[in-house]
């Protein structure tokens, strides 16, 4: 497939707005996360309900709730509080779970990768069936309806559902897959995480085959297709060169957000396979007012968000000349 | 016609119907042509007169679904009956088409000269010959920094630029016929001027048939050889450009010619009454029968054949008897 | 070459171009099956053959007879009138859930546009912070807050929500308001309030229905995935949600009727919901054309 390649290097002038454009909305990106971070926080402290009270019981000594309340920093104004979590936080001090009595940050360490095995898992079965189903949806004129119809109905099976399902057929039925837990050692973290992965990627797949089918069905009906078919150009190339390539935009953007939906959607899937990974800490975290684990957590899902959407944008900046280059006639 | 040389390009009682909204519209009823090697034919009508669908059957390039019958002859050959491989060979050898809305037609993720070279580079493995003859191409047309403009991307060229863009495209792939659709529609007048004048000398530096496609008719006796008028899919006259504008045999042909705006005096702007009708909502007389100011019953319920008169070909039953009416009517037209 | 706004509601996209085939029949025939479900629900006390948190240990895990049209569970409940109870919170939650986030996004997206400069430079700021939240992420947060239960989830997905619905409306808005012909509105001494309510509401109706449409069917799932883990109303309160959960350790043991029925309840109406929201959509996305 021959191209003419475009690289002309470029005034300096170019190069610094474009930098400048992008530095601009890194920033404006690193604020996002830190207001929702201050948000969170202050809404968290503003809770009713005393985690003194809980951890020390009612009828502790009110020298001993003090004490502790010193020992937790609840003393001290909010705001030096905030400043106090987040310059721990840069440093990578998450600070001290209340229910397990240890630092948060390595609780989270020991769970987070098995949230991520099963979060790339679910995102690589996604990608593929996803993806895969939807550019044949949209290449082939008949297989819209089907797709459509079937995509609709999956849209509506959520993963705790799916679980359901899963484990009635494939687990205590067949007995091809283990019904629950994470297991140990990768590949069986492999094998247990599949009845999960599936069950995540049911409805994902089905919301980005749904956007991949539009997007391809409508690049397809644009006329510089006519103008490449009128030229005599083979039917494959067509559609790899101006219709997929142009459709790209939409496809990425859906995969991106997918896959940062897919951190929250395993809170879910973890309660319904009994999986130990950051969802089901979280979960406890909630029940026992453990606000410095629930606010960490909270804080690596928003900023995985923000970079799944960060990093569309700059794709989209890439991919669309009309984006990086303004019109210089 | 064609002097004796066979025609390039013929069609005989081509008929399309396109599927909208789960229903089948006829947007060509019978349409009849001929284009000799080298001759410039002009296609005139209003909006769904079928014009366009016209030149789209030629390229063998309807949406989906669509009905074709008839024939169409490209140098002999049926056009329906290419198999894919030649069919990409004719598409890219035989004819090219230009179309209206060139920002619309080019991909606009890729660049000027992607767009460019793409058609030769299905032929030919020497990019750099290629790249060579695009740039030679892209000067002929009047783009002088060629080199500069295969970098750029459309959205980065104004409309006239373009379109000159898209006639070079059409030319390096040294088509035998070009099928211009209205080419200059979407340009402001003074580009038109130029972008026009482009094409007509390139069709006549290389000897090239055209098919121009356009509403403007003043547009079409000025560049075409013959003018072929359409309404409501169906051919109404076919003659040669200076005898079809100085005396109209048709009266949808008069009543285009005279309902173009003077320039010269101030008189009242003539129009047909009524509204371009397109091929489906035609009943089954003559297609212009609802708007013509000379019907008669015959032509409410039997459809005109084309015929030969005074070297015109005309669909009407009354054209004989309106030659005197229709004559004083444009000169009256046309006078100063 | 306009772009089909894409209407995203919490991680579900309407692809409004998607044609399904024999159409019309097919939306009255979704519309009627949810009039029937909401009818049930609201009937339920009438309709359901026992009290749906009576337990009875001695007829526990019954399978699926005359007298128990779904079984019991492992309490002895009926799982069919805990079916038919259980529909009135699941529904309820994504009414109020879709009421209050079209009211507020919409008056928050229209005042901000119809006031402009900083003000809605800080609304349209605020609405990107909310969207770097996952919808659950918030409901949970509201949950370690205010407690489990009915009230801090709906609540909380009324915040997730509402910035889908103010940034449809806002684009329509913002389009509209440019437009010279509410300048001339405004010349004339029409009040803000009577402008925004004659010209620019309606033509965004069409899309707010379609987008409200649509978040019923998120809000469902979410308020459901919500009780699944715990977070919902807390027994012996039960809907949909919950029931699958409780259902769940109930289908290891070999009695999955609890769990699939519920399941299935939720499916159902979220399909019949996305149906209709769909075709509201394709119909909203004409208009704007």
């Amino acid at each position: 497939m021959t191209a003419v390649s475009v690289s002309l290097p470029g005034p300096r002038s170019v190069h610094l707005h474009r930098l400048r454009t992008v530095a601009k909305a890194v920033a404006g990106r690193l604020l996002t996360i830190l207001i929702a971070s201050f948000v969170v926080f202050m809404a968290l402290s503003a809770a009713p309900g005393n985690p003194v009270r809980l951890v020390l019981g009612p009828k502790a000594s009110p020298a001993a709730r003090a004490q502790l309340e010193h020992r937790l920093g609840l003393d001290q104004p909010i705001l030096e509080r905030y400043w106090n979590w987040l310059t721990g936080v840069l440093h990578g001090d998450f600070g001290i779970s209340l229910v397990y009595k240890t630092a948060v940050g390595p609780l989270i360490g020991a769970r987070l990768g098995t949230t991520l095995l099963l979060v790339a898992y679910a995102a690589v079965l996604i990608l593929i069936a996803g993806l895969g189903i939807g550019v044949l949806g949209g290449a082939f004129r008949r297989a819209g309806a089907p797709v459509a119809g079937l995509t609709g109905f999956l849209l509506g099976v959520p993963s705790f559902v799916a679980a359901q399902l899963l484990i009635l057929f494939f687990a205590l039925d067949l007995g091809w897959f283990p019904a629950q837990g994470a297991g140990s050692g990768f590949s069986d973290q492999l094998y247990h995480l599949t009845l999960p992965a599936i069950s995540l990627a049911i409805a994902f797949s089905a919301w980005v085959a749904q956007v991949t089918m539009t997007s391809v069905r409508e690049e397809r009906i644009h006329e510089h297709v006519d103008t490449a078919r009128g030229r005599g150009m083979a039917a494959p190339l067509v559609f790899r060169r101006h219709v997929l390539r142009n459709a790209a935009v939409p496809m990425i953007t859906v995969s991106g957000l997918t896959v940062a939906s897919l951190f929250a959607g395993a809170v879910v899937a973890e309660r319904a396979f009994n999986i130990g990974g950051l969802g089901s800490l979280m979960l406890e975290a909630v029940s026992g007012k453990d606000y410095n684990i629930v606010l960490a957590v909270t804080l690596i899902l928003i900023t995985v968000f923000v970079i799944a959407t960060s990093v569309i944008d700059i794709v989209q900046y890439l991919l669309d000349p009309r984006l990086s280059k303004g019109g210089g006639r | 016609m064609s002097e004796g040389r066979r025609p390039l390009l013929r069609i005989e009682h081509l008929q399309v119907d396109l599927p909208v909204a789960q229903e089948m519209r006829r947007v060509i009823h019978d349409v009849s042509l001929t284009v000799a090697p080298g001759e410039v034919l002009g296609i005139v009508g209003e909006s769904g007169s079928g014009k366009s669908m016209t030149a789209r059957a030629v390229m063998s390039l309807l949406p989906d679904g669509a009905r074709v019958e008839g024939r169409l002859d490209f140098d002999g050959r049926p056009v329906a009956e290419l198999d894919v491989k030649d069919l990409r060979r004719y598409r890219a050898d035989d004819v090219a088409m230009i179309y209206q809305d060139p920002r619309a037609h080019m991909n606009p993720l890729r660049t000027i000269g992607s767009f460019l070279l793409e058609g030769p580079l299905e032929r030919t493995k020497a990019k750099a010959d290629a790249v060579a003859r695009v740039v030679k191409t892209l000067k002929e047309v009047g783009i002088d920094d060629a080199e500069r403009r295969l970098h750029q991307y459309p959205h980065q060229l104004s409309g006239g630029l373009l379109q000159r863009v898209m006639i070079a495209a059409a030319l390096v792939a040294e088509p035998r016929l070009i099928l211009a659709d209205e080419p200059t529609t979407a340009l402001d007048v003074t580009t038109q001027q130029e972008v026009i004048a482009i094409l007509a000398e390139q069709c006549r530096d290389r000897e090239l048939a055209m098919v121009l496609i356009t509403h403007d008719l003043d547009l079409a006796a000025a560049v075409a050889d013959r003018i072929a008028v359409m309404y409501a899919g169906v051919i109404v006259e076919d003659a040669p450009a200076e005898s079809l504008y100085g005396g109209p045999r048709h009266p949808y042909t008069a009543g285009l010619l005279a309902s173009r705006p003077h320039l010269d005096r101030a008189a009242r702007l003539q129009t047909i009454p009524g509204r371009p009708v397109s091929a489906y909502e035609a009943g089954p007389g003559c297609v212009f029968a609802s708007r013509c100011p000379f019907v008669e019953e015959e032509a409410k319920v039997v459809r005109p054949r084309p015929r030969e008169l005074d070297g015109h070909i005309v669909a009407c039953h009354r054209a004989e008897d309106l030659r005197e009416e229709l004559r004083t009517r444009s000169e009256e037209a046309t006078s100063a | 070459m306009s772009a089909t706004p894409e209407i995203p509601v919490a991680g579900h996209v309407v692809t409004s171009r998607l044609r399904i085939r024999g159409g019309d029949t097919l939306i009255a025939i979704s519309a009627a099956i949810l009039a029937v479900i909401v009818l049930v629900a609201i009937l339920a006390p009438l309709l359901a053959p026992y009290e749906p948190n009576q337990t009875d240990i001695l007829h526990a895990s019954l399978p699926p007879s005359s007298s128990h049209l779904l079984g019991t569970d492992e309490l002895g409940r009926d799982i069919f009138s805990r079916l038919l109870y259980g529909a009135r919170l699941s529904l309820l939650g994504p009414t109020i859930i879709t009421v209050l986030a079209v009211f507020l996004g919409t008056l928050t997206a229209i005042y901000s546009v119809w006031i402009g400069g900083r003000f809605d430079a800080a609304v349209a700021r605020g609405l990107d912070i909310l969207f770097a939240f996952p919808s659950l992420l918030i409901a949970i947060i509201a949950v370690s807050i205010f407690g489990a239960g009915f009230v801090a989830p709906v609540l909380a997905l009324v915040i997730a929500y509402l910035p889908y619905i103010a940034r449809v409306v806002r684009s329509v808005a913002l389009r509209e308001r440019n437009l010279a012909y509410i300048d001339s509105c405004r010349m004339m001494g029409f009040s803000g309030i009577r402008i925004c309510g004659r010209h620019i509401l309606p033509n965004v109706r069409g899309m707010i229905a379609a987008q409200g449409t649509i978040s019923f069917a998120s809000a469902l799932l979410d308020l459901a995935a919500l009780s699944f883990i715990g977070l919902g109303p807390q027994p012996p309160t039960s809907d949909w949600g919950s029931m699958v959960s409780e259902g769940s350790n109930e289908l290891l043991n070999g009695a999955p009727a609890q769990s699939l029925a519920a399941s299935g309840a939720i499916v159902l109406t979220v399909v019949l919901v996305n149906l209709i929201g769909e075709r509201l959509a394709t119909r909203a996305a004409r208009v704007v054309r």
